[in-house]
This record gives C-alpha cells, sequence and structure tokens, in this order.
C-alpha cells in the first residue's frame, strides 16, 4: 500500500503540491488527474524518490520511502511524463542496462528482454538507436524498462502518449492485470475515458491541492453526475471552455 | 521575404552562443563563463610568452634580437594556425546544419542562403575572438621590435602586418578543414559522410597537433605557418617580396574559394537529407563488447557501467573528440620525446641515453608512459562531460546498490577501457623491438603506473561516467591544466630517467619498484577510503561553490540502515545532502 501523508512541494517560486493526502491500495488501480500545471508529475517524482519532499511523508507498506531507499527502488518501476532515454543506445542496450543496473542476472534478464521486445513489436528494431525510434516506440522502451524487474509499485506519467489504438488497448488491458495480479498501480493521464474503464479510485488535484479523493462510483453518485469528464469539469476546471476557444480564434484572426 | 536582415542577426546570434554544445551544461552553469574561460585560457598563453620570451629584447644585441625575433614570430604563426585549426576542429559539427536547424527553420520563411550567411558568420566571429585572444599581449608588443625603419608610418605598417598576417593565417586552416567536410560532403552519399566526417575531425585532429609539435628539419618551406611568416614580413615591410608569402596567399585563397563553394553546395544538399535520413543507421548485433563484459565482469552492475561508458565513448562524437584531444596530445609529446630518434640526435647528453629504437631508450621508455598518463586522464576528463543530461534519471532510479559498487564500477571501467588497451598496445611494441628482459621490467612499471593513475584520477569522483552536468568555472581550469601538465610531464621524465639507469641492476630497479608500489598502495588505500565511505552519495548535478556553507543542521544527518551515524566532530558528521533538480 502506498500513501502519502500531508505531501506538500515547496519551489523557489511556487508551491507545485499543498498537502496532499491518499492511499494507494494493492489490487486497485488509481488514477492521478488534473489539469496542466496541477502538479501530478511533481507529486509522482517526490513518490519516485527523484525529488524529496518539503514537509509530510511517503510510505510503502508501512514504512518511509527514504528509510531504505535502494529496497524501494528495487520495489519501483516507473514511467515518466517525457520519454527521456539515451538516445545512442539500441533499444535492447537500454533495457539490458536498465535490467544489469537492478542487478538482474544476464540470463534471465536476456530472455525477459527478448520476450518484452518481441510482445511489444520492437523486436524487428532492437539494433536500431533509440534516436530513430518513434515517440510510441520510446514509449514502449520506458514501459518495458518499468516492468523488467517485476515490481510491486507501479507509477505511470501519461503512459499512453503516442501510443497507436493497438497498443493502446494492449496497454490499458495490462494496467488492469499489473492490478489484478496484487501490485499498487498509480496512473496519471490526460485521457479520462480511459481512466475511468482501467481505474477504480481517482484522485483529483487542482492548483496541488486534492479537491476528490474516492471512487468513481462513489464520486458519480455524490456529484450526481454521469461520468467521469463531468466530475473533472466541476472540480478542475475554472474557465468557460467554448468561450476560451472562441477568444483564441478571435486574437488568431485579428 | 519578411525582414531577411533581422532574421539574419537572429539566427546568427543563436548559432554563436551553439558553437559550444549547450546541452552539457549544469543548470547552474554560464554559456558566458565558459567562453570567457577559454579566451583567458589563449590569452594567459600570450601573456605567458610575452613574459617568457620578451625580456631577452631589452638585453640582447641588434643581431641577436632579429633571429630570436624571426625565431619567435613564426612559432607565434604556428601556433596562432594550430589553435585555428583546433577551434575548426571543435566546431566541426556545427557549421553544416543539424537535425534540429532542419526540421525548425525548414517550416519557417526562412532561406537556405540566410542560414548559410548567418552559419558562416558565427563561424568567423568565433575564430575572430580566438586568434585575437591568443595574439591580446602579443600583438601589441612584437609588432613594434626590430621596426625596418624608424617613424609613425613603419611602425603601424608593422602592426597591421602582424594582425593581417595572423587573420589570414587562422581564416586559411579554418577554410581548410571546411573546405575538407565541404568537399566530402560533395562527394560522398549522406549516411557515408557521416560515418566519414567524424574520421576525418579525428584525423585532422592528430595532424594539426603533429604539425606544431614535430616540426621535421628540412620541411619547413612546407609548412604552412612558414608561409604565413612570410607574408608577415611582406606586409610589415620587413623583407619586400618575400618568396613565401606568394604561397601564402595561394594557399588562403584557394582554401576560402573552396570552402565556399563546397559549402554553399552542401547547405542546399544536406537540408533535404537531413530530414529524409536517420542520423545513425541500423547496425547488426555486436556480440564482442557483451560476451567480453560477461567474461571479465561477474556483477551486473560492473557490466551496465562498462556497457554504457564503452557505448558512448564509442558512439558520441563529442566524447570521442575530448578523447583524441588527450590522446593527440599525449602522442604528440610523446613524438616530441622520440625526435632524436627519428631525425638524430640533437646534442651530446643525447647520446648517452641510447639512441637506437631497438635498444633500450629514454624516449621509447617515456613514450609508453605518457601514453598511458594522458589516456587516464582523458578518459576521467571526459568521464565529467553528460550524454544526454535529462536521461540520467534512469541511473537515480535503479539505484539499489550502495555507491560503493558504482564507484568501483567506474574504476573497472577506467582500468577495462584504458589502461588495459594501452597496456596491451605497448607490451606488443616493446617485445616486438626490445630484448625480453627490459622490455617486461618497463611493462612492469607500467602496470604500477596504470594503477597509480587510476587510482589518483578516480578519487573524490562521486559521479556515474556521463551522468552528471557539468558545470564551467568551477576551478581555474587553465591555471590548473597548466600546472598538473607540466608537474606530470617533469614528474614522468624523472622517473624514466631513474628507471632507464636502474634497469640494468635487477636490485636498483626492484628498489625502484617498490617504491613507486608504495605510491601505487598509497593511491589505492586513499581511493578506499572515499569510495568505501558510508555516508559517500553519487552526484547527478554539479553545483556552484556556496559563498556560506549551511550546515543544514535542522536535518539531523541520516545513513543507511543499521549503519550507526558518526559523530559530530567526525569529518563527516554533516552529509552533504543530494540535491534533486528534474523540474
Amino acid at each position: 500500500m502506498l500513501e502519502l501523508r500531508n505531501v506538500t512541494k515547496r519551489f523557489p517560486t511556487t508551491t507545485a503540491v499543498k498537502d496532499v493526502s491518499f492511499v494507494a491500495r494493492r489490487g486497485e488501480v488509481t488514477g492521478y488527474l488534473g489539469p496542466n500545471g496541477s502538479g501530478k508529475s511533481t507529486t509522482l517524482k517526490m513518490i519516485t524518490g527523484l525529488m524529496e519532499p518539503s514537509e509530510g511523508e511517503i510510505l510503502f507498506d508501512g514504512e518511509r520511502i527514504e528509510r531504505d531507499p535502494m529496497a524501494y527502488r528495487q520495489r519501483l518501476g516507473y514511467v515518466p511524463e517525457e520519454p527521456l532515454l539515451y538516445p545512442h543506445l539500441t533499444g535492447a542496450e537500454y533495457l539490458e542496462m536498465a535490467g544489469q543496473l537492478r542487478g538482474m542476472p544476464a540470463r534471465a534478464l536476456a530472455d525477459k528482454i527478448d520476450g518484452f521486445l518481441r510482445v511489444l513489436s520492437l523486436y524487428e528494431d532492437r539494433y536500431v538507436p533509440i534516436s530513430s525510434y518513434s515517440k510510441g516506440m520510446r514509449q514502449k522502451v520506458l514501459l518495458a524498462a518499468a516492468l523488467l524487474h517485476n515490481p510491486d509499485l507501479i507509477l505511470l506519467d501519461e503512459p499512453f502518449s503516442g501510443l497507436d489504438v493497438s497498443s493502446a488497448l494492449v496497454l490499458r488491458e495490462l494496467i488492469r492485470e499489473l492490478s489484478v495480479r496484487g501490485k499498487v498501480v498509480v496512473f496519471s493521464s490526460h485521457e479520462l475515458e480511459t481512466v475511468e474503464r482501467v481505474s477504480s479510485h481517482v484522485v483529483i488535484l487542482h492548483k496541488g491541492r486534492v479537491v476528490a479523493n474516492d471512487s468513481i462510483d462513489n464520486l458519480r453518485t455524490l456529484m450526481s453526475l454521469p461520468n467521469l469528464e463531468g466530475i473533472f469539469a466541476q472540480l478542475a476546471i475554472e474557465q468557460d471552455t467554448g468561450g476560451m476557444a472562441r477568444q483564441f480564434l478571435e486574437w488568431m484572426e485579428a | 521575404m519578411p525582414g531577411e536582415r533581422r532574421q539574419f542577426r537572429l539566427l546568427y546570434r543563436d548559432f554563436l552562443r551553439r558553437i559550444v554544445d549547450l546541452d552539457v551544461l549544469s543548470s547552474h552553469g554560464d554559456i558566458q563563463k565558459l567562453l570567457v574561460q577559454f579566451a583567458s585560457m589563449l590569452a594567459a598563453f600570450s601573456l605567458t610568452f610575452l613574459f617568457v620570451f620578451g625580456p631577452r629584447y631589452v638585453t640582447g644585441t641588434a643581431a641577436h634580437t632579429r633571429g630570436a625575433f624571426r625565431a619567435d614570430l613564426e612559432f607565434l604563426v604556428a601556433t596562432t594556425m594550430a589553435v585555428a585549426g583546433l577551434f575548426s576542429v571543435l566546431a566541426w559539427n556545427t557549421v553544416l546544419p543539424d537535425r534540429r536547424d532542419c526540421l525548425i527553420l525548414g517550416v519557417l520563411p526562412v532561406r537556405t542562403r540566410t542560414v548559410f550567411l548567418a552559419k558562416a558568420a558565427a563561424v568567423a566571429s568565433a575564430l575572430g575572438v580566438a586568434v585575437a585572444a591568443l595574439n591580446i599581449f602579443t600583438g601589441f608588443t612584437y609588432p613594434f621590435i626590430a621596426l625596418p625603419r624608424e617613424g609613425l608610418m613603419a611602425a603601424l605598417q608593422s602592426f597591421a602586418g602582424y594582425w593581417l598576417a595572423m587573420a589570414a593565417a587562422g581564416l586559411c586552416v579554418c577554410c581548410g578543414m571546411l573546405a575538407l567536410q565541404g568537399l566530402a560532403a560533395q562527394l560522398l552519399p549522406y549516411r557515408y559522410f557521416r560515418r566519414v566526417s567524424s574520421f576525418l575531425q579525428l584525423a585532422a585532429f592528430f595532424a594539426i597537433l603533429a604539425a606544431w609539435f614535430l616540426r621535421p628539419p628540412g620541411a619547413v618551406p612546407w609548412l604552412p605557418s612558414s608561409w604565413f611568416f612570410g607574408l608577415e614580413q611582406q606586409l610589415s615591410g620587413r623583407a619586400p617580396f618575400h618568396p613565401l608569402a606568394v604561397r601564402a596567399l595561394r594557399a588562403l585563397l584557394g582554401a576560402v574559394a573552396v570552402a565556399a563553394i563546397t559549402f554553399a553546395l552542401a547547405y542546399g544538399r544536406s537540408i533535404r537529407k537531413i530530414v529524409e535520413q536517420p542520423d545513425i543507421a541500423p547496425t547488426g548485433r555486436r556480440r564482442g563488447w557483451p560476451r567480453l563484459s560477461r567474461t571479465v565482469l561477474q556483477r551486473p552492475i560492473d557490466r551496465a557501467i562498462f556497457l554504457f561508458t564503452a557505448r558512448t565513448v564509442a558512439r558520441s562524437r563529442q566524447h570521442r573528440l575530448f578523447l583524441a584531444a588527450y590522446a593527440g596530445i599525449g602522442l604528440a609529446v610523446a613524438f616530441a620525446y622520440a625526435r632524436d630518434l627519428l631525425y638524430g640526435p640533437s646534442d651530446l647528453y643525447a647520446t648517452q641515453l641510447g639512441l637506437q629504437w631497438n635498444q633500450l631508450n629514454v624516449p621509447l621508455l617515456m613514450g609508453g608512459l605518457v601514453l598511458l598518463c594522458f589516456a587516464v586522464v582523458g578518459t576521467r576528463a571526459i568521464f565529467s562531460l553528460p550524454v544526454d543530461l535529462r536521461a540520467n534519471w534512469v541511473f537515480r532510479l535503479t539505484a539499489v546498490h550502495a555507491p560503493a559498487a558504482y564507484f568501483s564500477a567506474v574504476r573497472k571501467a577506467l582500468f577495462a577501457l584504458t589502461a588495459l588497451p594501452v597496456w596491451l598496445a605497448c607490451a606488443a611494441g616493446y617485445f616486438l623491438i626490445w630484448p625480453v628482459r627490459p622490455a617486461a621490467q618497463h611493462m612492469l612499471l607500467l602496470s604500477i603506473a596504470a594503477v597509480l593513475f587510476v587510482h589518483v584520477s578516480l578519487t573524490q569522483f562521486r559521479k556515474i561516467p556521463f551522468a552528471c552536468s557539468y558545470l564551467p568555472g568551477k576551478s581555474n581550469m587553465h591555471v590548473r591544466l597548466a600546472i598538473y601538465g607540466g608537474l606530470l610531464i617533469f614528474a614522468a621524465n624523472i622517473c624514466v630517467q631513474i628507471e632507464y639507469f636502474t634497469m640494468p641492476y635487477p636490485w636498483r630497479f626492484a628498489i625502484f619498484c617498490f617504491v613507486l608500489s608504495l605510491a601505487a598502495a598509497w593511491a589505492w588505500r586513499r581511493w578506499s577510503q572515499f569510495a568505501m565511505s558510508p555516508y559517500n552519495w553519487i552526484q547527478f548535478e554539479e553545483l556552484p561553490q556556496a559563498d556560506i556553507e549551511a550546515l543544514d543542521l535542522h536535518n539531523p544527518p541520516s545513513g543507511p540502515p543499521g549503519v550507526p551515524l558518526p559523530p559530530l566532530e567526525a569529518e563527516v558528521s554533516i552529509r552533504p545532502r543530494p540535491i534533486y533538480t528534474l523540474e
């Protein structure tokens, strides 16, 4: 179980995350939603340990993550928001490096990489440098690197970005299966329809604060709204979207 | 076309800033500081030259002054050409548009001509600054020495002649390099050009260094530096109708014309090809490195660091070039020692040091040691330059071992990638040309030296190679480089002299090796104490030195579980906390 208790992150000029608390349980996919700049990626980076919270604490299975960061990282898989990979390595070499850095034995690692690359339709391109990969292919490499060591906690920041329709459907099914197998899955995305299909529990962030933290069914009932898009629009969108689009067009044509 | 001149100005400014690759810099790094550092390094050379060689003009006779002046001036021209050549090699990748330029500028209403002119102007400006910095002190003193006639006009003519000759020499070398690249771009298909270009760049680099260090006697009329020395003599009025000046002008015009034509053609051609073809061609699986690493390195983390390091050095142009710079200087110093073997002994003392190449001799003993030293120091130096900095999160997130495991892996990678290949190459060379005993003795000494160099260079190095940002101006690089370089060569020289004189006597040689082994053991122990400290950490971002050090007392020091905290009085009682800056 992953638990955030009153987590705050301050930067010199702004406070990105304010007093965020929620729990992500095993066997459930937690959707983490919010508009651009609401603090989603900052929260995920704090959960990975890449950033330290200014206040509050993050616990995994009841233990503070900074208590034994090495053991924690061994159980963590993370797909970052941007596909930042070493472009001079090939897809297979990158996965090999990620596995070796985690201390995986050579034979098992090689077999696993071959299997992952075949399933993700990257096998034919395994000796091609990542610099020549499309955005979707890079995303697949990131996903493979995150799951290579069979982690217990999986953090996915915009994992569908750049994926084609069939790969996105595979990933959607994969996320569901991961939760069924007892993994803690925290999943951030702007695709509300996908979040609604995959997640059982959502946390909605607005200007760095949690504005909703419940199951989707409860939220629908409480707010008397038919879908997640309506709930999100009511909680996290302040502007008149139609008016803004018209205003944009006016400026464009000016 | 909307404001072509304005577009030119904008592009010129951007290209000028990108003459140096900004991606390697720390988030706290300042590009201006880096450029000022380079300029001050060149200016420091000018000032040192003036202080060392200037006083002899005050006391010397007229004949002596004229002789010294000619030698100094020729050396200054040669140095200006070498610096301009090295600048051109460093800017090699930035003169043709890259993929980013093509994708951004290709969709904007900007003419290819404007891009070409802006690039050319940026390269010319940077070259001008380099030449000016290099001659900043000598350029205001040397023109007024040994004037051909009295009077203000003669002084002004000499001043103008000096600067014009230096500018022409720099321009000629720079255009020569560009012409070489432009011709390759014209003659080869784009994909092959990309590959050949990096080899040409390295070859040009070595050629420039070799020409500067090794000036073979008898080849002077054929050396471009002599031509531009002749041009200076003619322009300043010291030697009207100097025969070498014509060669200088011909070379300059030829290089400028070929560079301009081939580059103008290459621009139109490259922009299309860059968009159509990938930068790096797919290659078949290379089993050599992984198999070798599996055999030699047992732990996965050792293999990961070794393979990452080897692949980065093999595939990153920038890193290869910096490594070539160190290797080139090492080779040049080694060749400079071997001059007497090549051209015959220059003085009586040299004849005592054995100058038959197939017999034990000091120059070849020195060569192996210098190459080993520069290979280790160069590789250690490029470890500090990052590759795709923002991708280093993978190392942070997979840091499941203690920092000591990473530092140990880095040490193994440095041994495997530098000390071992140089050692093997030297062994092959020495055993081939020398009898077994002296060759084996020298290889033993090189082994001890390798241990010493690797451990000294890695002490206090708490980074994963190529995964930490670079902060320019953190140290007085130019001062330190000059001092360390000088000390290193001085120490190596003494060491080799002692080795040469102890080698025929087994006991003396054994004592000498024992003393060196003590030094190596001390370096190893010092590195171990640093690497194995439980309070060590891995550095991913170079930070500027704070004016006031915060003790951070509100946060109690924390260490790995099970490890007792150090007492407050201990050296490491307040552990610097890693600072993560991904945002």
